[in-house]
């Protein structure tokens, strides 16, 4: 958390996002704020159509052609949302750097990846051509690729799926950043490659000091990883917690169903159900004139009807009106 | 007749890779023996490239084996003609990974579900419309939903169109094939529900293949691991998951359960 001497590193502030259709326009991102300290990782969980992936995006000024932002992110007392290009280019991939999850359309299929990690060494410092070979080989370690100057001369087809991440986020630390952005960086990966990446990026963030903004629909990878969590469903932020708190104590309907979905270890289906989230993601064309969960609530009640709860209740906060009223809940929950 | 739905021995199955590939063969299955009991779910789990999937083809002969028998209910199906297979179609289906692309974007959902039993036949025309709404209904659709093609519908009710499609025809043994890794983990939730419910019903078989370690353990009676082709371990779930014995089943509990 930041506080007035320790301010955030990147704040975004009423972050939204439409599409206009020709069936209408669609609220991708409603009003999303969230603050990432120096030194922080924090992970944006939701489901597909939850906006998660747009956020990250639009922070970077990287959103699909068609989309209209509104919104700041204050990163260093500069907002991203309103510089110039160039400035923003040079902020991209130097000071915030991006992963994302399919490292084969990242990366360019026909040039060497040795070649494509040094363009990106090259653009932070003029260096000689055995500098950069190098600089290339230091990184390839860094990312634990064993005998890193075996893969300078290599293709990325001639890479498996974690080799091809590993050179994205060799990339992605060449210029040192202060802040990753990584979108379902292990989603494509086996589960035992999946691990090493990830015990990698935390590796790498500890001894880089590196801030993570850390973008899944996995919760389990949260739990591993992050420090702060926020939940997003329907363009909107529905929870924010320390992460062991957001595991512990859930403050949104939402969330205690996406814990609740998840099959418990040691159960089987012979002696229990799962507890699914009836209904889907709605697609949003309006502001909602109530929860946007509201439909899939089991707690729904008059009260939330009336319009979207804002998110209240400082370092774990959430967007429910039944956090005022837990005896109401607990009936609610027997219904 | 034994009281196995399905018995592979010594399953062999290589493929050639062209030569702009770098030619040369890749050995996907080499050699496993798997059974599946009456009314079991069995797990097979390991990385892609290990051979489960095609494992899962092989059984239902759409692929054709190199070496080994596949016996189904009692039947050598391993050189079995298509023609000859035919008949035995009706004891073994598919739900595949990616529902939108397993069915077909022309067809409405009524459509997809009586195909196979118009297929196979097994009863007058005049009664596959309410066939077609009994499944819908037994996989959770709204019969309603038949006249809807499947991009009409979401990803988890297009997983259901393929599960009542292949529980038309009561098959005895379901090959599923990572049915709801493509799925959020809310509407997962619900298919796993559904196929549990509907194998208690029905009563069938089942293969299930996925990478889901938490999946598989709630869902499974048996567990094989599979890497690099071959079967490296199979036991019950207790087995599996409270007392693995090979590495690489050992790294893979590790991997599903990380923190680092």
């Amino acid at each position: 958390m930041s506080t007035p001497e320790n301010p955030p590193l990147l704040n975004v502030d009423g972050l939204r996002v439409r599409f206009d259709t020709r069936r209408g326009p669609v609220l991708a991102v409603n009003g999303v704020s969230l603050e990432i300290g120096a030194d922080e990782v924090l992970a944006v969980v939701g489901e597909s159509g939850s906006g998660k992936t747009l956020t990250g995006l639009s922070v970077l000024g990287l959103e699909p052609p068609g989309a209209a932002v509104t919104g700041h992110a204050w990163f260093r007392g500069e907002d991203l949302r309103a510089l110039p290009a160039g400035r923003l280019r040079s902020i991209r991939g130097g000071q915030i750097s991006m992963v994302f999850q399919d490292p084969m359309t990242s990366l360019n299929p026909s040039l060497t990846v040795g070649r494509q990690v040094g363009e990106v060494v090259r653009l932070a410092e003029r260096l000689s051509r055995e500098a950069v070979r190098d600089r290339v080989t230091d990184l390839f370690g860094q990312v634990r690729m064993p005998s890193p100057e075996r893969f300078l001369g290599a293709y990325p087809h001639q890479l498996s799926g974690g080799m091809r991440q590993r050179v994205m986020i060799a990339m992605a630390i060449a210029r040192r950043p202060a802040l990753l952005i990584a979108d379902e960086p292990t989603t494509a990966l086996d589960p035992t490659i999946a691990a090493q990446i990830l015990d990698l990026l935390a590796s790498l963030r500890a001894s880089m000091r590196m801030s993570v903004l850390l973008i899944t629909h996995n919760l389990a990878l949260v739990r591993g990883m992050a420090d702060r969590v926020i939940v997003m469903y329907a363009g909107h932020v529905l929870e924010e917690a320390p992460t062991a708190r957001l595991f512990e104590a859930p403050a949104h309907p939402y969330t205690e169903g996406l814990l609740a979905s998840v099959p418990r270890a040691g159960a089987s289906r012979l002696t229990s159900r799962l507890t699914p989230i009836p209904g889907q993601v709605p697609l949003l064309r309006e502001a909602p004139d109530s929860c946007v969960f509201g439909p899939r609530c089991p707690h729904v009640r008059d009260e939330c009807r009336v319009a979207q709860p804002p998110l209240e209740g400082g370092a774990h906060s959430a967007a429910c009106v039944l956090r005022r009223l837990p005896e109401a809940r607990k009936a609610g929950g027997q219904a | 007749m034994s009281d196995n739905i399905l018995e592979i021995t010594g399953l062999r199955k290589a493929f050639r890779v062209p030569r702009s590939s770098g030619g040369g063969v890749v050995r996907a299955v080499s050699g496993i023996d798997l059974t599946i009991a009456k009314g079991e779910i069995v797990g097979l789990v390991g990385e892609s490239g290990s051979g489960k999937t095609t494992v899962g083809r092989c059984i239902l002969r759409l692929l054709a084996p190199d070496g080994g028998r596949i016996v189904l209910d009692g039947t050598d199906i391993t050189r079995l003609t298509q023609r000859k297979l035919r008949p035995l179609r009706p004891k073994m289906h598919m739900v595949f990974q990616d529902a939108h692309s397993a069915l077909n974007p022309h067809m409405t959902v009524g459509g997809i579900v009586a195909a196979p039993l118009r297929a196979q036949r097994t009863m007058p025309g005049r009664e596959v419309p309410a066939a077609v709404d009994n499944v819908l209904a037994k996989v959770g659709l709204d019969p309603a939903l038949r006249d809807r093609r499947p991009h009409e519908l979401s990803g988890g009710q297009r997983q259901r169109v393929g599960l009542a499609r292949s529980l038309a025809v009561r098959p005895r043994l379901l090959v599923a094939d990572e049915p709801t890794s493509a799925l959020d983990v809310s509407v997962q939730a619900a298919i796993l529900n559904q196929i549990a419910d509907t194998q208690r019903e029905f009563g069938f078989s089942c293969l299930f293949i996925s990478h889901d370690l938490a999946v598989v353990e709630y869902l499974c009676d048996r567990i094989a691991v599979m890497y690099q082709g071959e079967i490296v371990e199979s036991g019950t779930r207790e087995q599996i998951f409270r007392a693995p014995e090979h590495p690489y089943t050992r790294s893979l509990l590790a991997a599903s359960t990380f923190s680092p």
